[in-house]
């Protein structure tokens, strides 16, 4: 589900039409091999595979968006949109969970590993989602930030 | 398992390590990005800053130019209309009634002759505020009076041709054009020694040209820009000013072959009506 709405949402804010075709193409792969995994796997073990891939489709999103907003000098408001701090969660998320996902299938049994997992997991998906309740509170500011707004607060060189 | 648990301390460094790595290279591109946009944010304000300041200049142009037409028609009431009818009113004082009857016709003719030069002087006046043949038959004619006068002094050869006119403009849009028109040729015979003005009218693709070309000194885009930026140049920053309040565009070039300046004026037809 996680998945699905945030490759929507990139599908959404991308501009470009091909890499939207490949969001889409990549979206449906990934899609189904999730929902195969999801039927498939035991469900007393830990899914590394299918978790790190999306952390990685996610980096690539996030990183491509990021990409966007560097080449259109128009985006003056981009601090004030509630997507950029979305993607903020999700590439700190992402990148930070990226590596415990890809070894908790075979260490998530170990005490040790399974704290070191919890100390780094914990701390970025309560992040993530103070993160993502800044982003919807910004929702509500949008209208009020304004170009003038910006310039007041930057020194005059 | 044996093997899970001697290989466990190198996977949680890797681990640590590996995520420490991943958090610090999204966080730098965070960063990145929001140095990246303060910088865009920051030139956004300086070009904010550059136009506010642009404006400014233009407007103290056209205020500067609004009082020196003031002050000229005040000049031309108070030196030339006020001892005219000071000198009608001498004629026609009280005494006359108690003169013999030919220095009274006399005296009347005098003040006619006076009141009549002052009827022509306010005329001319109203004339150069507004001109009639513009207001009346447009701009094609109002150029080619304009050229006529010019062409009628034998030093500079004057002409122009309209080819697609078929329907005037707004009467303010019209005034704007050919004051720009009228401010251009007059920078010509002031500064640049040229022996002829063509003037050229044309109709594109909801645009209105009016190509100007004369063989003596003229000034390219950059010299334009670089006099509409100082305090010099009364007349291009009017020019600039009455470009932008029509949405025009002026652009200032050489001809190719080198021997011409041209100034072209390309104004938009959609942003006014056109009136038959």
């Amino acid at each position: 589900m996680e998945f699905a709405a945030l490759s929507l949402l990139f599908f959404k804010v991308t501009e470009s039409q091909n890499f939207r075709k490949i969001i889409l193409g990549i979206s449906i792969i990934i899609g189904v091999f999730l929902l195969y995994t999801l039927f498939t796997s035991p469900h007393d073990t830990f899914d590394s595979v299918p978790s790190g891939l999306t952390s990685l489709v996610f980096l690539i999103y996030s990183i491509y968006y990021f990409f966007e907003r560097i080449k259109d000098p128009t985006a003056l408001y981009l601090f004030s949109s509630p997507v950029f701090w979305v993607v903020v969660a999700v590439i700190i998320y992402s990148a930070g969970t990226f590596f415990p996902f890809i070894y908790a299938k075979n260490y998530m049994a170990d005490s040790e590993f399974f704290d070191l997992y919890d100390m780094i997991h914990d701390p970025l998906y309560i992040i993530r989602n103070l993160i993502f309740a800044f982003a919807m509170l910004q929702k509500t500011n949008t209208k009020k930030s304004s170009y003038m707004a910006y310039s007041k607060k930057i020194p005059k060189p | 398992m044996i093997l899970l648990q001697s290989s466990l301390p190198s996977v949680s460094s890797a681990l640590f390590f590996g995520t420490m790595g991943m958090l610090a290279l999204a966080i730098g591109l965070i960063v990145f990005i929001v140095f990246h946009q303060r910088r865009v944010i920051r030139y956004q304000v300086q070009l904010q800053e550059m136009e506010e300041e642009q404006q400014k200049i233009l407007l103290n142009a056209s205020i500067r130019w609004q009082e020196e037409e003031r002050q000229k028609i005040a000049a031309d009431l108070h030196d030339d209309a006020g001892p005219l009818l000071a000198t009608a009113r001498l004629y026609l004082n009280e005494n006359l009634v108690h003169q013999d009857i030919s220095t009274q016709l006399q005296s009347i003719y005098n003040a006619k002759q006076i009141i009549d030069d002052t009827i022509q002087l306010i005329r001319n006046i109203s004339h150069s505020l507004m001109p009639p043949t513009l207001k009346n038959f447009g701009l094609e004619s109002a150029v080619n009076d304009l050229f006529q006068k010019i062409s009628g002094s034998g030093v500079v050869n004057a002409s122009c041709r309209f080819h697609d006119y078929r329907q005037r403009l707004r009467p303010e849009q019209e005034l704007l054009i050919f004051r720009i028109i009228q401010e251009l040729v007059n920078n010509i015979l002031k500064h640049s020694s040229a022996s002829f003005i063509h003037v050229t009218q044309n109709y594109n693709e909801d645009k209105f040209f009016i190509r100007l070309h004369h063989d003596g000194r003229g000034i390219t885009q950059s010299d334009f820009d670089r006099l509409n930026k100082s305090s010099l140049g009364l007349g291009l920053k009017n020019i600039q000013s009455r470009t932008k309040v029509l949405h025009a565009k002026i652009e200032f070039e050489r001809d190719l072959s080198q021997t011409y300046f041209k100034v072209t004026l390309e104004v938009p037809v959609e942003d006014y009506e056109m009136i038959s």
